[in-house]
């Protein structure tokens, strides 16, 4: 039977696990609220983007942005994976990571040559350990994503798509849908399937809210989407008509789409930071309540060796005292 | 009239103002209470709010995106936009300093250069602006 020592050392070591868990799961959520208040920052953004570019395709019969074209044969394909820069978050790194892999595996599959994009260490080292070339890297920017670094990976892919270098680009991340959970996600980002436009305004409305200042923050920005599409489908068409466009509708459309791209990937970003936080919450929390269980059985292992170890006690002082009367 | 400068990551500016002027694609422009509905690109410059009569204008510099006035309301919606006052000199040149390091390992058709060559003109954007 284990001596008493080194339960007792196990039971301390436990407790101060426990104890760091518990503050990381604390961090987590003060962290879920700051991704979250980001996302609610970035969404007017988003919305009025979302609005004009709606008005002007209306306007505008198909234009021949070479964004929304879709070129003949996809011989190169861009990957941007968002994983985060730090462990500890369950099987946040892991599902995407192995999804974009099975991803990369049939482009090989298929002859398709890939471009790969890795947000955040864990995807870098990941990919780095497979060997895949990886064109662009960033790091330490998980948490807190910046809209300079969706600036950087849009211009690069724009910059590509347009000089025919790549034929098509996707991201790989985790899509905040509640607090609790991710869902693993996939979107193709260029070329721009389609002008409805609708996942910016989405995203956002269903995202993560803690507290009740969020959630009247989140219910105004549903709103914002609700009217929105309800002004796109009736009065806004003939609203916008009576603006004037310099240069014209066309160049409007032009210079906003990269905008577009760059909007969607910061959303990816921001969307991947709020889920990291979720689910190092979770896992944290998982980690904590096994702590505290361990530490009951253990505590509960202690007290029956200890009486143990008296019980033993006792029967031999007895034991010896009747042989000393006889 | 309401004017509102929003970026990528957030509503920068959002208050009443007597006169905005913003460079349009054409040129500069100046908006009063009632101007006529225009949607515009937006060029690499300058937006100034004047928020009342007797105030000083505050300044932004802006690049990139777009600009939409109804007459009411003037929605700037930048890729870049900072307030001039709060311009980190210092800040700009490393990043500067930093990209242009950057190029010189690109090789000249790499497409990453564009990003840096966009960085490095905006930085010296906002550093002519700040110590004009």
């Amino acid at each position: 039977m284990a001596n008493l020592r080194d339960i007792k050392k196990r039971i301390t070591s436990v407790e101060s696990t426990k104890q760091i868990t518990r503050t990381m799961e604390m961090v987590a959520t003060a962290k879920i609220r700051r991704a979250t208040d980001r996302i609610v920052a970035a969404t007017p953004y988003a919305t009025a983007m979302v609005e004009v570019l709606q008005a002007i395709a209306k306007r505008t019969s198909g234009a021949q942005s070479p964004l929304l074209a879709e070129h003949a044969e996809v011989k190169k394909v861009a990957v941007i994976v968002i994983a985060s820069d730090k462990g500890l978050a369950g099987g946040f790194n892991s599902n995407v990571l192995r999804a974009a892999e099975r991803y990369i595996r049939e482009l090989v599959a298929s002859g398709t040559e890939f471009e790969l994009i890795a947000c955040g260490k864990k995807a870098q080292a990941y990919l780095n350990y497979r060997k895949y070339p990886i064109s662009l890297t960033f790091r330490d920017q998980s948490a807190d994503p910046q809209s300079a670094q969706a600036r950087e990976i849009a211009s690069l892919v724009i910059d590509e798509y347009t000089s025919e270098k790549i034929d098509k680009v996707v991201v790989f991340y985790n899509h905040t849908k509640n607090v609790a959970d991710q869902v693993q996600t996939s979107e193709q980002i260029l070329p721009i399937e389609s002008v409805t436009y609708h996942e910016v305004g989405e995203g956002e409305s269903e995202a993560v809210y803690t507290d009740e200042s969020a959630k009247a923050a989140a219910a105004k920005s549903a709103a914002l989407t609700d009217a929105r599409v309800a002004a796109a489908d009736i009065s806004q068409a003939d609203e916008m008509a009576d603006f004037d466009y310099e240069p014209s509708a066309e160049d409007v459309l032009a210079v906003l789409l990269p905008s577009y791209v760059e909007t969607r990937i910061f959303h990816a970003l921001l969307d991947s930071a709020a889920g990291e936080q979720g689910a190092r919450r979770k896992a944290m929390k998982a980690a904590t309540d096994n702590a505290t269980e361990m530490v009951t059985t253990l505590t509960r292992i202690y007290n029956s060796v200890r009486q143990g170890a008296i019980t033993t006690e006792i029967t031999e002082i007895v034991g010896g005292a009747a042989a000393l009367e006889e | 009239m309401i004017c509102d400068i929003v970026t990528p990551e957030k509503m920068l500016y959002s208050g009443e103002a007597v006169f905005v002027s913003a460079p349009a694609a054409e040129g500069e422009i100046g908006f009063l209470e009632g101007a006529a509905p225009l949607m515009s690109t937006l060029k690499r410059g300058e937006v100034r709010i004047k928020e009342s009569d007797s105030s000083d204008s505050v300044h932004f510099a802006v690049a990139g995106g777009y600009l939409e006035s109804d007459g009411r309301k003037i929605v700037v919606l930048a890729n870049h936009a900072m307030n001039v006052a709060d311009v980190d000199v210092e800040l700009s040149r490393s990043r500067i300093a930093e990209n242009e390091k950057r190029l010189l390992e690109l090789s000249p058709d790499d497409s990453r250069r564009a990003f840096c060559n966009e960085e490095i003109s905006w930085q010296k954007h906002l550093i002519a602006l700040s110590e004009r």
